[in-house]
């Protein structure tokens, strides 16, 4: 019984470093973002996806950044995800409908 | 009774900051897709343009060239080179002379097919420009001797450009841009053909410009904090 607490607490413990990690990661890349370090950005972006869960959050900001990268096909990419996994989000659904305005223009421009 | 209040207060202060969803605005940096990568060719010509243009005393086709060669390259970010093939400026000098109406598709012409084999990874500008100069009559509001105000008839010059541009890859043989600029307007007062064609000319050339080189703006995007 005491090693089965002892075992659950370690779980715990390691889940919540986990989560703090990608908590800190996250926020560190936004703060980035809004100082327009999207190369940074998207590296800790990067690391907290490898380092935690999957959120329509992070999704969305890989998007931005990749946009702001000029990396427009991966962008669109996130930006899908983020709306599959909150499709009810207005922040997201606007950043895409902007996006696609833009691949618009350039296709027309381009034709 | 007063704490227990306080408390839900709280918790329900709690849960809506918890619910509430944060997010900031960013200024993304946005350029818009160059119409062609100008750096994957190894050199890019210009072809002289077929004129549709009456004889005005000055050579149109000079100009034209001219901007190309010197000023497109600001936009391309590379030299531009004029291409002279063989023959090429005998048939422009007979579309002119008759001012015949031609649509060439150069991509699919066997004349360019063997001018582009000539030239690997190319890339060639070629088109057409259009000008018609109208005499049109028009009613102006005049003064007689007398001062009074009256209708007097005059004729103006009416000059209608359009310039029809595209970019080829030559390996390809395939058209990769093609766009119509026009404008029209009436010639400054005692301003020479020339001064008019060029100046008209220089307006569909700042549009073409802008094309090849789309400028870079911002735009604003929400990064989400949860």
């Amino acid at each position: 019984m005491k090693r089965f607490i002892m075992l659950a607490a370690a779980v715990l413990l390691l889940a919540g470093c986990a989560g703090h990690r990608y908590r800190s990661e996250f926020d560190f890349a936004n703060k980035l973002a809004r100082e327009g370090l999207w190369q940074e950005a998207l590296f800790r972006l990067q690391k907290a996806r490898a380092a935690g869960e999957d959120s329509a959050a992070l999704h969305n900001n890989m998007a931005v950044v990749l946009e702001a990268l000029g990396r427009p096909d991966e962008a669109q990419k996130e930006y899908e995800l983020a709306l599959k996994l909150a499709p009810a989000n207005e922040r997201i659904r606007a950043n895409l409908d902007k996006f696609k305005r833009n691949e618009e223009k350039d296709l027309h421009e381009k034709k | 009774m007063r704490r227990n209040k306080l408390a839900l207060l709280l918790v329900l202060s709690a849960l809506a900051a918890a619910c509430s969803e944060s997010y900031a605005p960013v200024t993304i940096p946005f350029r818009p897709r160059n119409v062609v990568d100008f750096s994957a060719y190894k050199d890019l010509f210009f072809i002289d343009f077929v004129l549709d243009a009456p004889e005005q005393g000055f050579d149109a086709g000079a100009e034209v060239r001219r901007v190309f060669v010197e000023e497109i390259p600001f936009a391309a970010g590379r030299p531009v080179q004029r291409l002279e093939p063989e023959h090429w400026a005998d048939i422009l000098a007979t579309l002119r002379r008759y001012r015949l109406a031609v649509d060439i598709q150069y991509a699919d012409s066997l004349f360019f097919q063997r001018v582009f084999r000539a030239h690997p990874q190319g890339l060639f500008f070629a088109g057409r420009l259009k000008l018609n100069v109208k005499k049109m009559g028009v009613i102006r509001e005049g003064r007689d001797e007398a001062g009074k105000s009256k209708n007097v008839y005059d004729t103006v010059e009416m000059w209608e450009m359009e310039m029809q541009v595209g970019l080829i890859d030559g390996d390809a043989r395939r058209l990769l841009w093609q766009e119509t600029y026009a404008e029209k307007g009436e010639p400054v007062a005692g301003a020479t053909a020339r001064f008019t064609f060029s100046s008209m000319f220089a307006k569909l050339a700042a549009r073409l410009t802008a094309a090849l080189q789309p400028r870079k703006t911002e735009q604003e995007r929400h990064i989400l904090g949860r």
